[in-house]
């Protein structure tokens, strides 16, 4: 039963945001203007283009994933959706779940822009590492999404929502920031190493303990 | 599932913030069937009332039983036995009327969201608008709809807090047309209004807060509403 | 009160009423404790431990440094332990403990992110520099200042208690994760400069651990007293208003 009410909140999320592409829009053209600016504000050589790259990729990201998160809540808030979804009989970790998914559904799809465009813009050459790319793309992207939805909540009982997000979000979110450009440099420079393990893993380990944890804890925080 | 009419006890319910008492010693029972109007001026309460008894907010204090089972310790699968509306719609106004009834058709465990969901805009008269985003219906229409919503999984227990709040007088005739012919489907209702005049004819008791305390109950119809709800207001005010 | 406690059951009942028992019992004569073991360790630091043979003066910040981080570490945990007991047992001494542990650990990440800054500047020549344990209290810094914003911002109909609760032990469980990967982090981009040195050579030299084990005992019994007096004025405070708003409904029914 869980399941299924998490499966039907990610279903309208994704048919909501096929209907008015807004938020996705907005996140990819923010999101490359940012890796575009870090460029003309450094002036790099191309061997700083390289060494700054992944950091410039997980910025962009970062940034706007702020901006979204933000959104896919505010949404609720609108004809107090969520007041009806907590009246229906979904289990808070359910409706926790659900979001979680859509965060990272979009977040991804924002990858599949950001990525290449990050790797032409920054003339990074993955050498076929592609799948490992991936990987380490997904598990980031998962923890970010968990941290992003949990605190999109928790900001959004505040009257400083906006202001409180980036706040509490960043500064958590620091090891997925250091294992995604540590990691893909690493990545980029010799390949599947030891080191790139490491932030996988790194990486793995935040997912599970924090997926774990905000799923349970969501309760507590939507409840008056 | 289909036509139970829950049986509500209240007793001393108590909700503080701090200092600031919101609701203080609710006590009342209605029995199948029954439709409670709960009164009062704004700030009285009623909201905070109708609030602890969807289970949205936990009280302080105080018990409830729904068909003699332990209401505020029941699991949250249970809310499938109460429906809401409020003065909100609770609805996504970028979906359609039917997609949003289908969504909460599923999180409900309705087995046929989408047909149910029609029936359900059939019984508000809206089977024409199934396929129209939310956002572009009027406020009535789209409080109809919402009543929709409610009742799509036939609770035994209907609360409603201030629908008519922000209608026209033809949509809130609609309105409360609508509210009527749930009523003599036989389900069990506690409605909340501060509009005296909008008091539903079919309801058979009454129940008036002022500041979180019941004033005066009892059974309608009652013989001057109007003024036991001016003598409660007032004899508060001192 | 009543020592041992009849079953496990009751012993975490009554937890928050005990240890605010023994709060109030320490508050009178812990604050000059502390200050006496403050001069005893100022006495040490300037008269009797050696003066350190590469850094000079500058290296006895390293005494307040030190500690300070320690503490800051340990009042995070007390906001953890604390939160866990608002989530399980609810009370509102419960959250009382929590609110001001971290209140009082802010002001000691502050003190451990200055005295940081002030050893760096005559060592390295400048103020900021991004080790491990500089890095990874600022970030820490920003996790109290958001614990206590959301505090200070939650929406009055929001269960503010359990609100920053989750929020405390999210944070708190983020700590040694940020801590691992910021010194990964540093271990492959090492700084040009010789980092802060809180283990030279072969270990610290006897008069420096002691003198360092001192500062703990003392800047803990600070940070004990302070948390204390906090403790002790919000639930003064909480008693009041409830008092008050007592008083009022009694007058209200009265008339």
């Amino acid at each position: 039963m869980g399941w299924r009410a998490a499966g039907a909140i990610l279903a309208k999320d994704l048919r909501l945001e096929l209907r008015r592409v807004e938020t996705v829009a907005t996140m990819v053209v923010f999101a490359v203007l940012v890796a575009l600016i870090f460029v003309f504000a450094g002036d790099p050589t191309p061997a700083d283009l390289r060494r700054l790259g992944p950091g410039a990729l997980w910025v962009s990201l970062l940034f706007a994933g702020a901006i979204g998160f933000g959104r896919w809540f505010a949404q609720e808030e609108r004809n107090q959706a969520l007041q009806g979804l907590l009246v229906s009989p979904i289990d808070p970790a359910a409706l926790f779940a659900g979001k979680w998914a859509g965060a990272t559904v979009f977040l991804l799809a924002l990858e599949c822009v950001l990525v290449p465009v990050t790797l032409t813009l920054y003339q990074l050459d993955v050498r076929g590492a592609w799948g490992e790319l991936a990987l380490l793309l997904v598990l980031v992207t998962l923890g970010y999404a968990a941290l992003g939805t949990f605190f999109a909540a928790v900001a959004a009982r505040t009257t400083a929502g906006e202001l409180l997000l980036p706040i509490l979000l960043f500064p958590l979110s620091v090891p997925l920031v250091l294992a995604g450009a540590e990691g893909g440099q690493s990545l980029m420079e010799a390949g599947p190493t030891r080191s790139y393990w490491d932030w996988v893993s790194l990486a793995a380990a935040f997912d599970v303990i924090f997926g774990t944890v905000c799923t349970l804890a969501f309760e507590y925080v939507i409840e008056e | 599932m289909t036509g139970t009419r829950a049986r509500l006890r209240v007793e001393g319910l108590t909700r503080t913030y701090g200092p600031r008492v919101a609701l203080e010693d609710v006590t009342f029972s209605l029995a199948a069937g029954e439709y409670l109007v709960v009164l009062g001026p704004n700030g009285a309460g009623k909201t905070t009332l109708l609030r602890t008894l969807a289970r949205l907010i936990r009280p302080t204090a105080g018990r409830v039983w729904l068909d003699e089972e332990d209401w505020l310790a029941a699991p949250a699968d249970r809310q499938r036995e109460i429906g809401v509306l409020s003065h909100a719609t609770f609805l996504y106004d970028d979906l359609t009327a039917l997609e949003n009834l289908r969504f909460f058709g599923t999180l409900y465990g309705l087995s046929d969201p989408a047909g149910r969901g029609r029936e359900a805009l059939a019984t508000v008269g809206l089977e024409a608008a199934a396929d129209r985003r939310v956002g572009h219906l009027s406020r009535g229409q789209a409080q109809r709809v919402a009543i929709a919503r409610a009742v799509l999984h036939d609770p035994g227990l209907l609360l409603l807090d201030e629908p008519y709040a922000g209608l026209d007088p033809r949509a809130a005739g609609r309105l409360s047309e609508a509210l009527a012919g749930l009523a003599r489907a036989g389900r069990t209702v506690v409605l909340t209004t501060h509009d005296l005049a909008r008091a539903p004819v079919a309801a058979t008791r009454y129940l008036i807060l002022v500041e979180g305390r019941t004033r005066s109950a009892g059974a309608l119809p009652a013989g001057d509403l109007d003024a036991l709800y001016e003598r409660a207001v007032a004899a508060a005010g001192d | 009160m009543r020592w041992w406690p009849r079953s496990w059951r009751q012993f975490w009942s009554t937890l928050d009423g005990r240890t605010y028992h023994l709060m109030l019992g320490a508050r009178p004569w812990i604050g000059w404790l502390a200050v006496g073991m403050m001069v005893v360790v100022f006495g040490l630091v300037f008269w009797w431990v050696p003066l350190e043979a590469i850094q000079g003066y500058p290296q006895k910040i390293f005494y307040i440094h030190v500690p300070s981080a320690w503490v800051m570490y340990g009042a995070f945990g007390v906001v953890f332990a604390a939160s866990i007991m608002v989530l399980w047992k609810g009370t509102s001494l419960w959250d009382i403990f929590a609110r001001c542990a971290a209140e009082v650990g802010f002001l000691f990440t502050t003190l451990t992110l200055a005295t940081g800054m002030l050893w760096g500047k005559p060592i390295w020549g400048t103020f900021w520099t991004w080790d491990a344990r500089l890095t990874t209290t600022l970030i820490l810094w920003f996790i109290y200042a958001g614990y206590l914003l959301v505090r200070a911002f939650a929406r009055p109909e929001a269960n503010v208690a359990r609100l920053a609760a989750v929020v405390g032990i999210v944070g708190f469980l983020d700590v040694p994760i940020i801590h691992m990967s910021v010194q990964w982090w540093r271990t492959l981009h090492p700084e040009p400069v010789v980092l802060i040195l809180d283990d030279p050579g072969g270990g610290l030299p006897a008069s420096m651990l002691i003198t360092l084990l001192a500062s703990l005992a003392a800047i803990s019994l600070v940070f004990a007293w302070l948390w204390i007096q906090r403790v002790w004025q919000e639930r003064t405070a909480e008693n009041l208003a409830l008092l008050e708003a007592l008083l009022e409904r009694k007058e209200r029914s009265a008339r």
